[in-house]
């Protein structure tokens, strides 16, 4: 350990001071030992997940946006909600891995690769609600700026194609960083496959890694160049969301915090999705030692920091609808809070703005159920900020002759339940195909990776 | 010089510089194979494309999808005038119950489309109301009876024909003893005059008639007073003070075309003194709503209000009763219904306004209100001023004497005696409507022989013997002759699509007449303006679709009041104390008038005027009745009255009158697929005894709710100023008092804005002080515009697509508060908010100022929807079309496209001019953009430009209120323009910086000042 290791006592990363070759084992351990049972059950009610979603979209296609639960003055419901809520999960990771790579977080190198990996699956569950939530879904690729015979391009003042195109930048970069980081572990499950099938497959994939000094060189520095280029991204990407709210000029949506809000946001409802999952998995698959109750400690601290952060927004709005003297803004926050809709509003309060106050105390912060329930209180809660965003804005605007009230359909439920479906088949078979923990980042900084390992200063 | 030869040489290949050199030959051989300009192989180029070409004819051959053939053929024979895509107007006229319209009818390629007033029609004047608007559809209903049925065998054209003519040789030999005729209001000459060929055929043949909404308690008060069959028209235009008692003259189908336009005349503050209405009703009515002055008081009572007028009219000496005011023998308590104090207002105020005041009964009210309210009107010399007299032209028969209740008890007295063996129903649906406890549908299915002549498979049709299907006015010749005098045509625009007579073909027929109905139609006029010159009249007749517009009203001398009406008022008076319990009032629905336009998808799903119902009627009552019972929106009740009851749901209704109960007639029946099953038929409590209701009912609440489908959940305006109104000395106070409700910091768009200062700039105005809400615009757009019905679900579901609505709002306090209509459609914003979102561009505005759907762009994000401030914009969210219950299974099917479409007897109502939107995008308000370029493509064919007389969209065409103006904003001339710089115009939201180009003018009331200190003064 260095001086300064020693003298602000660090708790070391990696628990039971493992070598190369057993965090090697540990990390490669799901894939190369025999499928637990849990995990084909998973895997089948995932699937029939997806098999729901499938029938859900098929049935939508077919019939029509009518089979939800939209009317007239809610034109928004179930779709955008959930595209909202699965892009801010699938923030926590590219934040994760870029920013506090920037800022030199070593303990990030324990749950990255997990996070990056629910993040590209979020993201294309986010994805999926877009393109179908529109009237005509098969005319969904007018969205994008295809060049055609009637020189007709998309509006470029809309905030709805600047999504378009800061999600799907959002999704590349992540896809790129993360495959990128995975490539070195890769390598290394190719080399410790025992089929040739296995051997081949990973070693596509690997792209011919050797290990080589060289190949260190470019690694790192593509590494750190798509760790810049994702940091701006993860401000961007949901602050463009939000001006899908903030644009409009209905009151509730037409509001200047929206950005910074949203992302501070999504930042609290990935690390909340985070920890839920993590918890799980360093359970059931033995990762306790490199995921660490340390890890876990930290990302609630940064929930209980965005989870203010979202509580002040939420006070603040109040605050401007009073300050503003904008009648039809002041009933818009009032109509939320006591209106037809107060319930789903204050079930948006107490999950995310009373229930992470627990995590001021050290024991909730490192007590496994309580930040299991927290964190899915947290899930919970942001799906509703989304939604008392979106529809109690719109269920009372202007005119009270067009008022009206919003309840899903089935369907609407059908498909948000199948979109956790496919997120979850993905995330399986992440969890059972690919080195969850980035093997490689986490022996740079075991002790035995620190050139003066085992020196003694002291001479 | 051998120079030359030593120049260097160069060598091109290897075998020039070693010519023996094999390993180069070989190497050479490699590099550039012989023949590796082409491709050696088994499949060649030619090979490829013989294959190609054969599986593309093998995948043509093997599949059927093709896309439909609809052939397009020129007409073999060209009609007159037509050129395709031009559409052509045909003059008409359409009655309903006694009240009769001038129309246009719009027809587009051999099939009208349309229904317009008839400019030249003192009844229209251009405009029209709801049932006109929407009886283009009722021509196009595909549940309409399509042949003659005996015994439910399906019967052809001749032997229809036959078989009435069997019924006729039949009767002929008993003078037409046992043959009996049912008869609904008529109104044609030409019918009459048939009818007497009848009488004159079959002497004993005994002739009834019933109508289940009509004016037979006025005519027969004013037959009272002046012996004769009466009935009055009112002139709003000179009225300066109008008091109505329970008359909905604003709503109700009778004269409403010309009463509203008469009456909006005098609500504009620039155009004229404004008027003042009270209104005396339990019910809210749309006169109620556009009054001054509402007072809630039972129906039943009206007589006892009526009476308190003539006190006070008397206290101040102008009232000359005849008997003296102390022969009222009046047996009551001396509580007055209505304040005196403020009564004598009313009557200060009808004496101020002497000669030019109208004091006017509803057609509910007893024969002896109306006979006074001739004296009052004859004691204010309003009589020959503002209310004319017209002698009903058809009342000289003598079925037509009789009150329909009369009629109809006579009827079922012979049924009963077995007096009728032969029962011919001439339109109508007595077996629907007949009063509950003349028990005609238990009688009528006991009579040997049953004939029913009608439009719709009715239950009436249902339980007759012979059907025989009735022509829909536009496919009929006939003739109208209003109660005013004016006679118009009736010409077919479209031959009968099914078989059946026309009502002047089916008395031929029955007469064993072989003439057509255009010779029947010509004859009776000829016979009255002689063969002189009569083809060219009769051009001209048809051209102008009016016969003569002369409108003598009798000129009546002095009346005075008898004892025997000073007996009976009494009596009535003083019987209105024993009453207990609930009052029950039934009014004419504003949908399906007496049930006739069940099967009319348009009018059902119209909202009601005041409930904002849509696809049924509910029992309305008062918050505190409601209270009362413990009775909540949409709760089931039981309404009983004697052995009679009636389940239905309950709309509470802020302004009814307490302990008092409407309900609409003509819902509840099985008649087509869109009709069935809606609503609740209010006919099952109708008695003879109360045929105009005033009855007394008990209410037991069942443990049951009923989902009615309402267009407006939300009836307060939450104190925001979006209808704005003042009253009339504010107004002159302040006159753009509704410009400065709102203060708005200077604003500034994001966007460079446009200036939109040349060329056509198109506006819209709405005088609020104008409309009564009374929903003709609503039909009118969705005729013009193909603007499909969703159904009740989807409604509830706050899906429907009417481009335009009526948002009523509720002021002040819930027992008597004030309603008041603001019309809504797509503002054409010039900074539209909508259009800005919009990711593909769907929505965006042309250079004219007009903000432009562009249906085949749009993909269905529905953010414009989100982002539009006045949520006017409609979204498609199925294949309403598809979703009809009308619609059919296509014939060929294919993939990827539908499996359903609308009937193709639907289809021909569509407008060709407007696209007919898919499921999937969205749609609204288009300032009727295809009248727009029709107007300047022909105003540029004549190198002119523009001017008011060329456009007029569909919306302001029918107002007959003439409400909405429409025009070139930057022609000083155009009336758009000068309207839009009254000092009462307004914006609506005009803080977002929208720049509206439709915009309001202030709703103004005229207030009773002294009313309105002295009720002030109670409520302190």
């Amino acid at each position: 350990m260095s001086v300064v290791d020693q003298e602000i006592n660090r708790v070391s990363l990696v628990k039971d001071n493992l070598d190369f070759q057993q965090l090697t084992d540990l990390v490669a351990k799901p894939s190369e030992t025999k499928t637990p049972k849990w995990w084909f059950i998973a895997l089948a009610v995932s699937l029939s997940g997806i098999l729901l979603l499938k029938s859900m979209l098929a049935y939508l296609f077919w019939e029509g946006v009518g089979i939800w639960g939209l009317n007239n003055p809610v034109g928004w419901g179930y779709a955008i909600v959930n595209f909202v809520f699965w892009v801010g999960i699938g923030h926590a990771g590219t934040l994760i891995s870029a920013i506090l790579f920037l800022f030199r977080q070593d303990w990030r190198t324990g749950i990255n690769r997990f996070a990056e990996a629910m993040t590209i699956f979020a993201v294309i569950c986010a994805l999926i609600f877009p393109g179908v939530h529109i009237g005509r879904q098969w005319l969904a690729y007018w969205l994008f700026p295809l060049p055609n015979s009637m020189a007709m391009w998309p509006n470029f003042r809309s905030p709805l194609l600047w999504d378009v195109f800061a999600v799907s930048t959002y999704f590349t970069v992540s896809l790129l960083f993360w495959y990128v980081g995975l490539i070195p572990d890769l390598a290394t499950f190719r080399d410790r496959a025992k089929t040739a099938l296995k051997s081949k497959i990973y070693g596509i994939f690997a792209l011919g890694w050797r290990g080589a000094n060289r190949h260190w060189q470019h690694y790192e520095k593509a590494y750190l160049l798509l760790a810049a280029l994702a940091t701006p991204l993860v401000l961007s990407v949901h602050s463009i969301v939000s001006f899908d709210f903030a644009v409009s000029q209905l009151p509730g949506w037409h509001t200047t915090i929206f950005p910074p809000y949203f992302v501070a946001g999504a930042v609290f409802s990935g690390f909340a999705m985070v920890v839920t999952l993590m918890v799980l998995t360093r359970e059931l698959f033995g990762m306790k030692q490199v995921m660490t109750l340390h890890h876990l400690e930290c990302m609630n601290k940064i929930i209980l920091v965005t989870g203010m952060m979202v509580g002040y927004a939420y006070g603040m709005e109040f605050f401007m609808a009073w300050y503003s003297v904008y009648e039809y803004e002041s009933f818009a926050f009032i109509n939320r809070a006591t209106g037809p809709y107060a319930w789903a509003y204050w079930i948006m309060v107490s999950c995310n703005v009373i229930s992470p106050q627990l995590f001021w105390f050290k024991k909730c912060r490192t007590s496994i159920p309580i930040m299991f329930v927290v964190s899915i209180f947290v899930n919970i809660g942001m799906w509703f900020e989304r939604f008392v965003i979106t529809v109690t804005s719109l269920h009372r605007d202007f005119l009270p002759s067009s008022w009206d009230y919003y309840s899903p359909t089935w369907v609407d439920v059908a498909t948000f339940v199948g979109s956790f479906g496919l997120f979850f088949t993905l995330f399986l078979l992440f969890l059972k195909f690919l080195p969850i923990v980035a093997i490689a980042e986490v022996k740079m900084i075991l002790p035995q990776a620190n050139p003066h390992h085992g020196d003694n200063h002291e001479h | 010089m051998s120079s030359l030869t030593q120049l260097k040489q160069y060598w091109r290949r290897f075998k020039s510089l070693k010519d023996d050199d094999v390993k180069s030959d070989s190497f050479l051989k490699k590099e550039f194979l012989k023949g590796a300009a082409f491709l050696d192989d088994a499949v060649s180029r030619r090979h490829f494309l013989k294959i190609m070409g054969a599986s593309a004819a093998l995948m043509g051959a093997g599949c059927a999808i093709r896309k439909p053939v609809q052939k397009i053929r020129p007409y073999a024979k060209n009609p007159e005038y037509a050129v395709p895509g031009d559409s052509l107007y045909y003059a008409t006229s359409l009655a309903i119950g006694e009240d009769v319209v001038g129309l246009l009818g719009n027809v587009s390629e051999g099939r009208p489309t349309k229904l317009e007033g008839n400019p030249l029609h003192p009844l229209s004047n251009g405009s029209t109301g709801t049932f006109h608007q929407a009886n283009i559809l009722s021509l196009y209903d595909p549940d309409r009876l399509q042949y003659g049925r005996l015994n439910n065998n399906r019967l052809s054209q001749s032997q229809m024909t036959d078989a009435l003519n069997r019924v006729y040789r039949r009767y002929l030999s008993t003078e037409g003893r046992g043959l009996s005729f049912l008869l609904e209001s008529q109104m044609s000459p030409t019918v009459y005059s048939l009818l007497s060929k009848l009488q004159l055929r079959l002497p004993y043949a005994e002739f009834y008639r019933y109508d289940p909404i009509n004016m037979d308690n006025v005519k027969h008060g004013l037959f009272n007073v002046a012996g004769k069959f009466m009935l009055p028209q009112f002139n709003f235009e000179k009225a300066d003070v109008v008091v109505s008692f329970d008359h909905d003259f604003l709503g109700g189908l009778m004269n409403h075309v010309s009463n509203a336009a008469g009456f909006s005349k005098r609500r504009s503050p620039e155009d004229a003194n404004l008027n003042r209405l009270y209104a005396f009703e339990s019910n809210y009515s749309a006169t109620g709503a556009r009054s001054d002055h509402r007072f809630r008081v039972w129906s039943s009572q009206i007589p006892l209000v009526l009476f308190q007028l003539i006190r006070s009219l008397n206290s101040y000496g102008v009232f000359d009763f005849g008997p003296k005011l102390s022969q009222f023998n009046l047996k009551f308590s001396k509580e007055d219904v209505v304040d005196p104090a403020l009564m004598n207002e009313i009557a200060l105020d009808l004496i101020n306004a002497k000669g030019k005041s109208v004091v006017t009964a509803g057609p509910l009210q007893p024969a002896i209100v109306h006979e006074f309210v001739y004296f009052i009107n004859q004691a204010l010399l309003n009589n020959n001023h503002t209310v004319h007299y017209y002698e009903d032209p058809f009342s000289n028969f003598l079925f037509n004497q009789q009150t329909s209740v009369k009629s109809m008890t006579q009827l079922v007295d012979n049924i009963k005696d077995h007096q009728v063996s032969t029962l011919i129903v001439l339109g109508g649906d007595p077996v629907f409507n007949a009063p509950a406890d003349s028990l005609f549908k238990e009688l009528y299915v006991e009579i040997d022989e049953t004939i029913c002549f009608s439009m719709m498979d009715t239950e009436t049709a249902r339980l007759s013997k012979l059907v025989i299907p009735r022509y829909h006015f536009l496919e009929s010749w006939g003739d109208t002759k209003s109660i005013s005098g004016i006679a118009s045509l009736v010409q077919p625009m479209i031959r009968p699509m099914h078989l059946g007579y026309s009502d002047v073909g089916f008395l031929g027929a029955l007469l064993d007449d072989s003439r057509s109905d255009y010779a029947h139609v010509r004859r009776t006029w000829r016979l009255k303006y002689g063969r002189n010159m009569f083809d060219q009249r009769w051009a001209r007749w048809l051209h102008d679709g009016v016969i003569s517009t002369v409108q003598k009203s009798v000129k009546l001398s002095a009346k005075r009041i008898t004892s025997k009406m000073v007996a009976q008022f009494s009596d009535l008076v003083s019987s209105l104390f024993t009453l207990k319990g609930i009052e029950l009032n039934f009014f004419e629905d504003s949908s399906v008038y007496d049930g006739r336009f069940i099967n009319n998808g348009w009018l059902q799903e119209m909202p009601d005027p005041i409930t904002k119902l849509t696809w049924d009627n509910a029992l309305l009552m008062s918050v505190k009745t409601a209270k009362k019972y413990h009775l909540k929106f949409q709760d089931m009740v039981k309404l009983v009255k004697g052995n009679l009851s009636l389940e239905l749901p309950v709309y509470v209704l802020p302004g009814h009158m307490d302990n008092s109960v409407s309900i609409a007639l003509g819902y509840g029946q099985n008649c087509g697929r869109v009709g069935s099953g809606t609503g609740f038929n209010a006919y099952q409590l109708r008695t003879r005894s109360d045929f105009d209701g005033a009855s007394m009912v008990s209410l037991v609440k069942l443990n049951r709710t009923y989902k009615l489908a309402s267009t407006q959940d939300h009836g307060s305006m939450e104190g925001r100023a979006l209808y704005r109104s003042g009253t009339i000395s504010q107004y002159e106070k302040q006159p753009t008092f509704a410009a400065d409700m709102v203060q708005t910091p200077p604003l500034k768009s994001l966007y460079d804005e446009v200036p939109y200062d040349t060329g056509y700039q198109w506006g819209m105005v709405v005088d609020l002080s104008r409309c009564d809400g009374c929903n003709a615009c609503i039909i009118s757009c969705q005729a013009e515009n193909n603007i499909p019905i969703v159904g009740k679900r989807e409604v509830l579901n706050g899906r429907e697509m009417s481009w335009m609505r009526i948002d009523r709002y509720f002021e002040g306090d819930e027992d008597n508060p004030d309603i008041v209509d603001q019309p809504v459609s797509c503002l054409h914003c010039e900074n539209a908010p909508c259009e800005q979102v919009c990711p593909v561009a769907a929505t965006v505005h042309d250079q004219e100022g007009i903000n432009n759907m562009v249906y085949n762009r749009c993909i269905g994000t529905r953010y414009c929807a989100d982002n539009c401030p006045v949520k006017v914009r409609r979204f498609n969210f199925f294949d309403y079309h598809q979703r009809n219950p009308q619609s059919q299974p296509k014939k060929r099917k294919h993939l990827f496209d539908y499996v359903r479409e609308p009937d193709p007897i639907v289809q021909r109502q569509f407008n060709p001019d407007v696209t007919v939107r898919m499921r999937g995008v969205m749609e609204k308000c288009t300032y009727c953009i295809q009248r727009i370029n029709r107007a300047k493509i022909n105003a540029k064919n004549q190198n002119r430009l523009v001017s008011d007389a060329d456009i007029q969209v569909a919306c302001q065409q029918t107002c007959s209120a003439d409400a909405i103006t429409f025009g070139n904003i930057l022609d000083p001339d155009s009336k758009v323009s000068k309207v839009r710089k009254r000092q009462r115009n307004y914006q609506l939201l005009e803080q977002l910086h929208l720049k509206a180009r439709t915009t309001y003018l202030a709703g103004i009331t005229n207030p009773n000042v002294k009313i309105v200190q002295l009720t002030d003064k109670r409520k302190l």
